[in-house]
């Protein structure tokens, strides 16, 4: 495949051109209630080609190979049209690399019969199914491998597999009129044996649906909380993973000027890393749809802005290094800034000590939907009232409202046992991508704006 | 197609192939600078066969080894996946009226005009960033089945939309606009959006409490989200609609009708779904009486009831072959009222004006609770006085819905399913910080 993408781009009259090429092998099936809902395994694959010429940069993703130069011509034809338009775009400079890289995996799905997958799928969905009052399940296992060969004219040329499993969903309480739902996931970049032997997960959620029926709507006001980890790692990649994408930060001046390396932001017991490299997390990759190497990328270092994330494009815009961050969901898009995984380091108090430390407040737990940005809302699957250091009832409708920079600052303290999502689904622009994992300590944070009742 | 379906009888399968092919290409732009100018061209084929009430699902970007992707089809089916329906008997459809061949050859520069125009009707804004979406596109849709059925749907569209942005405040509005050949620019829309903007620039604080809020097209989304939700088979076969038992009854003001028409659809009209059920004018609420809800061929048969037209495969970016369909709304709009905006504005004494929801999706929806964040510009004796800091809306979509003052005269394009006017509601709780 690598030389048949070689020759594809051969011919082409550019400064730089290169083609992704990806046959994905997917499997997803699905029950609702006790019902198998969907149960297919496709192959599919596709192209994508970018070029640069004069400046211009442009990318075209074409899914049939006759149709591969028809597209590197509406490449150059993009190319042209940005280079008149007054771009003057150019590409940080990498060492050409020859590589071809297959994950360890802890048990190959693709080893494994779609029969046993199914039979995986329903012990869990009946797991949640038969616990009391639960009304209904809505559960899905997605297997995706990817099979990536990319091509440049600078010389690179890297062959790279990636298989991301996760079996998530959602389950329904129901008690007379009163329904309650909670999202459930587990997941992995690391085989399916790790998707073996986790029923707790799915006991624990559908205890959780259940207890929500009777839980108080939270009254709307400020309050001290702890962000248990899924939240933090929520926070943590909406709120400042997005705003460090150099990408979406380039045209927004006056937050690019907040954004320059060196500034304080926060207190200065923070430390926000991207890391894509933890082999066993759902984000881990080796190279970028760039075919750059990806690296441990410090973004904030004891409150203070040390980096961000890169394509080559945009590492050029801000002077900097490119960080292996350009990546695509799949074969049908072209690769845009993206983290993998991104996490906020742990500190060293235990969690009981940071619950006498704030006292009275809310603890807030696992996340149900918001947006991001730098002012962000996301909503709290559940929460407890905690009052002198102990957590009590439990709460629901639980809505924050913050603004990223006043949120760093307001950060306390945080404790010293890290977890890692297992799942993440993240949109950006029209594409959605599943290799997106989060993470974090729980996190005390001051005066935070709770929507509710 | 014809081959692959005939190999599929050859199985002795009920047989349906979907096809899609679609061209297109996009162009951003911030304050007139050019961004990004992605395209794509894309293709797939996708087969469901059906045999003694099983079915199977396939699909593949590159049609070349029919026997394997039906092998791939049979494979899915032996996992014993229950099917009670035939595909529909809808004859032959070639609907191209909506289609522009000119539109295949556009270029970015002749795309980059055709938005530059739309953004000129943006001068008056006095601060802030413009950002530009648009593009231009071409979609082929072809459905045949062993009922006899051949469907083709093949159109071209120009769109695009401005996004008049406050970076550091962090809120946005916008506009869109669409056309099968050019975008079609509404200046009285952007006219109101300027305006409310530029009142924008102002913070003001207000101590929470239960006021009259106005829902512009763009937001009303953080209500419609939950109520379309409610009114899928999907929620009533999953017995989690708020709505099961509700059939005619009143459910929401009777000022407020509801109905999902791809058939009248000015700038995305569909004459059959993505299953070929023919389309058709479906009423979900007439006149705040719950009516039906929208469904596909599979839940019309486990739920006794005739399809509605509404099964559409989601996704983009070339996904559309790689999703099963599903009861999904196309073209749905609360029916319009008597009033103009400006008639509304001045009905408003002390409330808020909605431009803008984050985070519609957010908390638990089932029961129609409701806690999102918004741009709200708070209005006193039917003038704009300021933008509203920190500030949420909370309560519950049935009671809002129920509380209805006036509907806007007119419904706007807004860039997504649906097309809605502007609605005042009264005793909307508002928290703000």
């Amino acid at each position: 495949m690598l030389k048949k993408l070689k020759k594809l781009i051969s011919s082409v009259q550019a400064d730089y051109v290169d083609i992704r090429y990806e046959e994905k092998k997917e499997t997803i099936l699905s029950m609702i209630g006790p019902e198998l809902k969907k149960a297919k395994s496709n192959n599919t694959d596709g192209f994508v080609v970018r070029t640069l010429k004069n400046g211009g940069f442009s990318s075209v993703t074409v899914t049939r190979e006759e149709d591969v130069p028809e597209a590197l011509l509406l490449a150059i034809e993009g190319s042209r049209f940005m280079s008149e338009a007054g771009n003057k775009y150019s590409l940080a400079s990498v060492d050409p690399i020859e590589d071809s890289i297959d994950p360890k995996l802890n048990g190959d799905p693709a080893a494994v019969p779609v029969s046993e997958k199914i039979a995986l799928l329903a012990k869990y969905n009946n797991i949640m199914l038969t616990e009391p009052e639960i009304s209904n399940t809505d559960l899905e296992y997605n297997e995706t491998d990817r099979e990536k060969f990319f091509v440049s004219s600078e010389g690179t040329s890297i062959r790279e597999r990636l298989c991301t499993l996760y079996i998530k969903g959602e389950v329904f309480a129901k008690r007379g009129d009163s329904l309650q739902s909670v999202r459930v996931g587990i997941g992995t970049a690391n085989g399916i044996s790790d998707l073996v032997d986790r029923d707790e997960v799915f006991v624990k959620k559908a205890k959780l649906a259940r207890e929500l029926l009777t839980a108080k709507q939270v009254k709307a006001g400020i309050y001290n909380v702890i962000l248990n980890p899924e939240l933090t790692g929520v926070f943590v990649h909406e709120a400042f993973g997005h705003t460090s994408e150099a990408d979406g930060l380039e045209s927004n001046l006056p937050l690019r000027k907040m954004m320059k390396i060196g500034t304080s932001l926060g207190s200065n017991i923070v430390n926000i890393t991207a890391d894509s490299t933890i082999p066993n997390q759902i984000g881990f990759y080796r190279y970028d749809d760039e075919g750059v190497p990806v690296r441990r990328t410090q973004l904030l270092r004891n409150g203070v802005l040390a980096g961000r994330l890169h394509s080559r494009r945009t590492a050029v815009e801000f002077s900097e290094s490119a960080t292996g961050h350009c990546v695509a969901e799949d074969q049908n898009t072209e690769p845009i800034v993206r983290m993998g995984n991104i996490f906020l380091e742990p500190g060293e108090v235990t969690f009981e000590e940071l619950l006498k430390e704030m006292d009275s407040g809310l603890y807030l737990c696992d996340c149900c939907g918001g947006s991001g940005g730098v002012n962000f809302n996301f909503a709290a699957q559940y929460g407890y009232v905690v009052e002198g250091g102990k957590i009590g009832k439990m709460v629901r409708g639980i809505n924050i409202l913050g603004n990223l920079f006043t949120t760093l600052k307001d950060v306390v303290n945080m404790d010293n046992e890290m977890r890692f999502s297992g799942t993440g689904i993240c949109r950006k622009g029209s594409q959605m991508n599943f290799k997106s994992g989060y993470g974090g300590p729980s996190v005390f944070v001051r005066s935070m704006k709770i929507g509710g009742i | 197609m014809q081959r692959l379906l005939k190999l599929a009888v050859t199985e002795g399968y009920e047989a349906e192939v979907f096809s899609h092919r679609e061209r297109s290409i996009r162009l951003s732009k911030v304050n007139g600078v050019v961004g990004s100018i992605p395209a794509s061209i894309y293709s797939g084929v996708s087969i469901r066969v059906i045999k003694d009430g099983r079915i199977g699902t396939a699909y593949t970007m590159n049609l070349s080894d029919r026997e394997a992707l039906l092998s791939k089809a049979t494979l899915s089916m032996k996992a014993g996946i229950e099917a009670g329906f035939s595909f529909p008997e809808s004859g032959f459809v070639n609907f191209t009226d909506e289609y522009d061949p000119l539109i295949e050859e556009m270029s970015f520069a002749n795309l980059n005009r055709q938005l530059s125009v739309m953004e000129s009707y943006y001068k008056e804004v006095a601060q802030g960033s413009l950002y530009v979406y648009g593009g231009c596109s071409t979609t082929e849709i072809r459905i045949v089945n062993t009922s006899g059925a051949d469907l083709l749907h093949k159109n071209s569209e120009v769109y695009g939309t401005v996004y008049v942005v406050n970076p550091l405040a962090g809120y946005a509005m916008k506009n869109s606009a669409i056309g099968v050949s050019r975008v079609e620019v509404l200046p009285s829309d952007v006219k109101r959006t300027v305006d409310l903007y530029n009142r924008s620039l102002s913070e003001v604080e207000i101590d929470n409490g239960r006021m009259k809020v106005l829902f512009t097209p763009d937001s009303m989304i953080a209500l419609t989200y939950r109520l379309d939700e409610a009114s899928s088979a999907k929620a009533f076969s999953q017995k989690i609609s708020p709505l099961l038992n509700r059939a005619n009854q009143l459910v929401i003001s009777p000022l407020l009708s509801r109905v999902n028409d791809p058939t009248a659809n000015p700038s995305r009209r569909r004459l059959f779904d993505d299953e070929g059920v023919q389309t058709e004018r479906i009423p979900i609420f007439e006149k705040g009486v719950f009516s039906n809800a929208y469904n596909d061929l599979d839940l019309a048969y486990k739920l006794k009831t005739k399809p509605t037209g509404t099964s559409f495969r989601e996704g983009q970016m070339g996904k559309k072959v790689a999703q099963n369909p599903s009861p999904c709304l196309s073209s749905v709009k609360f029916a319009t009222g008597d009033k103009s905006f400006k008639e509304i504005l001045g009905m408003i004494d002390r409330g808020v004006i909605v431009s803008g929801v984050a985070g519609v999706s957010s908390g638990s929806n089932l029961n129609g609770d409701l806690s999102v964040r918004m741009t709200g510009l708070y209005v006193e004796n039917g003038e704009v006085v300021g933008k509203l800091k920190n500030a949420m809306i909370t309560g519950n979509i049935y009671d809002i819905l129920s509380n209805v003052i006036a509907v806007e005269n007119r419904s706007h394009y807004t860039n997504s399913i649906s097309q809605d006017p502007s609605i005042l509601f009264d005793d909307v709780q508002i928290v703000a910080f």
